[in-house]
C-alpha cells in the first residue's frame, strides 16, 4: 500500500512537471503579457534581451518569469506619457521573477488601487521571489511587497521616492543595493524579517528599517541618511556585523526587548552612533562608534548591557545610560567632547565595570544616578576623572587622578 | 668703515636678537600673563597641560607667537565660568601666530560684542596665522575671523555651530578638517579665498563650503554629508578643482556656482548624492574633466559661452547634461546609464555638441530644444531614443545613432 501511494505521488509530480510549459518571448508570444496570459500555474516564461514597452501583470500561480542574466530584459513602463502605474504586478502566489529590469513606473492620472502608483514591482501575494530584479526611476517605490515570505535576492533599486517596502512576515532581503532614494531605503513591516549583505546609499530619510519581532539586519552597509542608518523596532532583534556612515543614528533598536547590537561600526553619525530606546534586556557588544556628534552609545531602558564597545572622538558623551539595572562593562570611551560615561539622573542600580575612559573633555565618569556601582574602571586625562551626584552602592578598584566618588560634576555643557 | 654687507647683516639680525621667549608656566603662570608681557616678535612657549583661561591678544601685542611645545597637548579650556565665557582665544592684534594649541568649549556669554559669542577663536587682526590648532566644541563658530589675509593650516574644527567663518579678503584654509558643524562648514565673505586640501564632514543644516567673493579657489578638498550644497561659490572667476563631494541633499547641486562669470570647474568627483552633481550658472567659464556618478542628476549649465569638455556622467537619476544658454561648446563628454536624457539642450541659441558619447540613457541620447544648434560627430546608441529634436538644428553631421534623428520630435521624456 505504501509503495502504491509513493508511486502515485511520484507520477502526479512527474505529470505536473511534464505539463509545465515554457513560453518564449518574442519567439512564441510577441509580448511578455501575452505569454503570461497563455500560461498555466507552474509554467515558465523566458524573455529574450531587449526593451519591452508594456505593463506586465502576473495572475498565474507558480509562474516563473525569466530574463537572461547579464543581458537585460527591460520592462519600460512609459506606455503612455502620463504614467501607467506599477510596471510589473504580481498578484499570484509562489511566483518567481528573475533577471528583469523595470524602469520608469509612474503613477496614473487617477489613483484607485496600488497598481495605479508609480511602483516598479508591485507584489500582492505570498512566497514571491525576486531575483536579480532591478527597478529604476520609480515615481513612488521601487519594490512594494504585500505578502508573506517574500524573497528579494541580488536586486537593485535606484532612483525612487521609496526604495523597497515589504509588509508581511518572514521577508528575506539579501545582496540587494538601494540608492538615490528620497525617503526610506528598505522598510519592512513584519515578523522574522532578515536583511543581509545589502547596501543602502543616499536616502532622504532612513536607510534600513524593520518593524516587527525577531528581525535581523546582518552584514549590511549604509551611507548618507539624515535619519536612522539601521533600525529595528521590535523584540528579539539583531543588528550584526554591519556598518553605518553618515546617518543621524547609525544603529538603533526601538521599543526592543531582548535585542542585540553586535559588531557594528557607526561613523560620523549626526546624533548617536548606537542608540537603544525604550529597550529591555538588550545588549550592545563589540561595536564601535567614531565621531558621532551628540553621543557614541545611548542605552535608554532597563536591564540593558553594553559590553566591549568603543566610543571615540565624539562631539558629546561617549556612552550614556538612562534606566534601571543597566550595565556598562569592558568598554572604552576616548577623546569625547563631553563625558566618557554619563549615568543620567533617572538611572538607578547601574553597574560600571572594567571600562577605560581616556581624554574626555568633561567627566570621565559622571554619575547622576542612584545606587550605582563602579568597579575596576580606569579613568585618566579627563577634565575631571570621576564625579557623582549620589552615593555609590559600591565603588572599588577604580583608578583615577581627579575627582572621586563624592565629587560633584562641575563644568558640563 | 664696515662693509655694506656686514651692515645689512647687523640690521637684519637686530630684531631677531631683540625677540624673546616667554615660557608658560615657567616664567608666567598663565598664557594670558605671558601674552601681556610679550612684545612684537616675541614667542610665548607653552608646555603641555590644560589651561583654564580665556586668552586675549590685545592690539598692543602684534606679531607675537603663542606656541605649544607639543602638538595637541596644550589645551586652552574656555569653561572658566559655568555660564560661558565667550570666545576662548581672542586676537585683536595683527600678525599673530597660534601654533600647536587646542581650544575647547567656548560658550556664549551675555554681551553685544562678537567675542561674547562662543567662538573657539575670535580674530580681528590681519595676517593671523593658525598652525596645528584644534578647536573643539564651540557654541558658535569654531574659528571666526573678521580680518584680512588669515592662514588656517593643518587645523581641526570639530563640533561647532559654524565651522570656520571668515569675513575678509585673501583667506587661506589649507590641510584643515572641519567636522560636525550644525551650519556651514566653511563660510567666507571676501575675495581671493583659497580652500585647499581640506575636508568638511557633516554640515547638518547648511552648505559644506560657501564662499561669497571673487576669485575663490576650492581645490583638492573632500566634502561629505551636507544638508545643502557641498561647494557653493557666488562670485567671478571661481576655480573649483579636484574636489570630491559626496552625500549632498540640495536640489541646487553638489557643486554650485550661483553667480559671477568665468568659473572653472574641473576634475571634481561628485557621488552618492540626492543632489545633482554640478550646477553652473557662470558664463564664459569651463566645466571640464569632472565625474558625476550616482547623483540625482548630472551637470546642468544655465549660462552662456561655457566650454563643457571631457566630463563623464554615469547612472544619475535625471539628465546627464542639461544645457540652457547660448553659444556653449559641449565636446568630449560621456553620458551613460542615466535615467533621462544623455544630452539635452534645453534652450538658447548656437550651442555646439561635438564628439560626445551617449549610451544606455533612458530617454533621449541627444535631445535638442534650442535654436541653431550644431550637432556634429556625436555617438548615441542604446538610448530609448538616440536623437530627437524639438527645436532648430543648424548643422547635423557625422553623428552615429540608430533610432530617431534630427527630424524626430522628443516624445518620450518624462519631464
Amino acid at each position: 500500500m505504501k509503495t502504491t501511494t509513493t508511486l502515485l505521488l511520484a507520477s502526479l509530480l512527474l505529470a505536473t512537471a511534464a505539463d509545465a510549459a515554457t513560453r518564449r518571448v518574442p519567439k512564441d508570444h510577441a509580448t511578455i503579457q501575452a505569454a503570461i496570459n497563455a500560461s498555466l500555474p507552474g509554467d515558465r516564461v523566458i524573455v529574450s534581451p531587449g526593451t519591452y514597452d508594456e505593463i506586465v501583470t502576473i495572475n498565474t500561480a507558480r509562474l516563473r518569469l525569466e530574463g537572461k542574466k547579464g543581458k537585460p530584459v527591460v520592462i519600460d513602463a512609459r506606455v503612455v506619457p502620463a504614467g501607467s502605474g506599477a510596471g510589473l504586478r504580481v498578484f499570484a502566489d509562489d511566483v518567481v521573477v528573475e533577471n528583469v529590469t523595470v524602469r520608469h513606473a509612474l503613477a496614473t492620472a487617477v489613483l484607485v488601487t496600488n497598481s495605479d502608483l508609480g511602483i516598479g514591482v508591485l507584489v500582492e501575494a505570498d512566497n514571491v521571489t525576486l531575483k536579480n530584479v532591478t527597478a529604476l526611476n520609480s515615481g513612488h517605490v521601487g519594490f512594494v511587497v504585500i505578502g508573506a515570505r517574500a524573497k528579494i535576492d541580488r536586486c537593485e533599486v535606484r532612483s525612487a521616492s521609496g526604495g523597497i517596502g515589504v509588509v508581511g512576515d518572514d521577508a528575506l532581503v539579501r545582496r540587494t543595493k538601494v540608492r538615490l532614494i528620497k525617503s526610506m531605503g528598505i522598510d519592512v513591516t513584519g515578523d522574522r524579517a532578515r536583511i543581509e549583505k545589502s547596501t543602502v546609499a543616499a536616502t532622504g530619510v532612513h536607510g534600513i528599517t524593520i518593524t516587527g519581532n525577531q528581525a535581523t539586519i546582518r552584514k549590511c552597509a549604509q551611507r548618507f541618511a539624515p535619519g536612522a542608518g539601521l533600525m529595528i523596532d521590535g523584540d528579539d532583534a539583531r543588528i550584526e556585523k554591519s556598518r553605518s556612515r553618515y546617518a543621524q543614528v547609525g544603529a538603533m533598536l526601538d521599543n526592543a526587548t531582548n535585542g542585540r547590537v553586535d559588531r557594528i561600526r557607526a561613523e560620523h553619525s549626526s546624533h548617536s552612533g548606537i542608540y537603544i530606546q525604550s529597550a529591555v534586556g538588550c545588549r550592545i557588544e563589540r561595536s564601535k562608534s567614531t565621531a558621532s556628534m551628540l553621543a557614541g552609545v545611548v542605552m535608554d531602558g532597563n536591564g540593558n548591557t553594553t559590553r566591549k564597545t568603543k566610543a571615540k572622538n565624539g562631539g558629546g558623551d561617549g556612552i550614556v545610560t538612562d534606566g534601571t539595572n543597566n550595565r556598562i562593562e569592558s568598554c572604552s570611551a576616548k577623546r569625547n567632547q563631553e563625558d566618557g560615561i554619563f549615568v543620567t539622573p533617572l538611572s538607578s542600580n547601574t553597574l560600571l565595570s572594567k571600562n577605560v575612559l581616556v581624554g574626555n573633555h568633561a567627566e570621565g565618569i559622571d554619575n547622576r544616578g542612584g545606587s550605582s556601582t563602579a568597579r575596576k574602571n580606569r579613568v585618566s586625562k579627563s577634565r575631571l576623572d570621576i564625579s557623582s551626584a549620589n552615593a555609590w552602592t559600591q565603588f572599588s578598584g577604580n583608578k583615577f587622578k581627579s575627582g572621586g566618588p563624592s565629587t560633584p560634576a562641575e563644568m558640563d555643557d | 668703515m664696515r662693509s655694506p654687507i656686514a651692515l645689512a647683516l647687523i640690521l637684519a639680525l637686530a630684531p631677531t636678537v631683540a625677540a624673546k621667549t616667554l615660557k608658560v608656566p615657567k616664567d608666567h603662570a598663565t598664557i594670558q600673563a605671558a601674552v601681556l608681557a610679550a612684545d612684537d616678535g616675541d614667542t610665548v612657549l607653552v608646555k603641555p597641560g590644560e589651561y583654564r583661561e580665556i586668552v586675549v591678544v590685545p592690539f598692543s601685542s602684534p606679531g607675537i607667537t603663542i606656541k605649544g611645545t607639543k602638538k595637541g597637548a596644550v589645551i586652552i579650556d574656555a569653561r572658566v565660568v559655568a555660564g560661558g565665557s565667550g570666545a576662548g582665544v581672542r586676537v585683536f592684534a595683527d600678525g599673530v601666530t597660534l601654533k600647536n594649541l587646542v581650544v575647547r568649549h567656548a560658550l556664549d556669554q551675555a554681551g553685544a560684542f562678537p567675542f561674547n559669542d562662543g567662538h573657539g577663536l575670535y580674530v580681528s587682526g590681519d595676517d593671523v596665522r593658525l598652525d596645528d590648532v584644534q578647536v573643539l566644541h564651540s557654541g558658535d563658530a569654531g574659528i571666526f575671523i573678521d580680518a584680512a589675509r588669515p592662514l588656517v593650516r593643518r587645523c581641526l574644527v570639530r563640533r561647532a555651530l559654524h565651522g570656520i567663518v571668515i569675513q575678509g579678503d585673501d583667506a587661506r584654509i589649507v590641510d584643515t578638517a572641519i567636522e560636525m558643524s550644525e551650519d556651514e562648514g566653511v563660510l567666507i565673505s571676501g575675495d581671493d579665498a583659497i580652500v585647499d586640501r581640506s575636508a568638511i564632514r557633516t554640515s547638518m543644516f547648511a552648505n559644506g563650503i560657501a564662499i561669497t567673493g571673487d576669485r575663490a579657489t576650492v581645490r583638492a578638498t573632500l566634502v561629505e554629508q551636507t544638508d545643502e550644497v557641498g561647494i557653493l561659490v557666488i562670485g567671478d572667476d571661481a576655480q573649483i578643482e579636484e574636489n570630491t563631494v559626496r552625500g549632498s541633499y540640495s536640489d541646487a547641486g553638489s557643486i554650485h556656482v550661483a553667480g559671477g562669470d568665468r568659473a572653472i570647474i574641473r576634475k571634481n568627483v561628485c557621488r552618492d548624492s540626492l543632489a545633482p552633481g554640478i550646477f553652473d550658472e557662470s558664463s564664459d567659464g569651463r566645466v571640464a574633466g569632472n565625474l558625476v556618478r550616482d547623483c540625482g542628476a548630472g551637470i546642468r549649465v544655465v549660462a552662456d559661452d561655457v566650454d563643457i569638455l571631457d566630463n563623464t556622467v554615469i547612472d544619475t537619476g535625471y539628465d546627464a547634461f542639461s544645457i540652457d544658454g547660448h553659444d556653449n561648446f559641449v565636446s568630449g563628454n560621456v553620458a551613460r546609464g542615466n535615467l533621462y536624457d544623455g544630452f539635452e539642450v534645453v534652450g538658447g541659441n548656437n550651442n555646439l555638441l561635438i564628439d560626445n558619447e551617449s549610451f544606455d540613457n533612458h530617454a533621449e541620447g541627444i535631445e535638442n530644444d534650442g535654436n541653431f544648434t550644431e550637432i556634429i560627430g556625436n555617438t548615441a546608441k542604446r538610448n530609448r531614443l538616440d536623437v530627437a529634436n524639438g527645436g532648430g538644428i543648424s548643422t547635423f553631421q557625422n553623428n552615429s545613432f540608430v533610432t530617431g534623428g534630427p527630424f524626430t520630435p522628443p516624445i518620450l521624456d518624462d519631464d
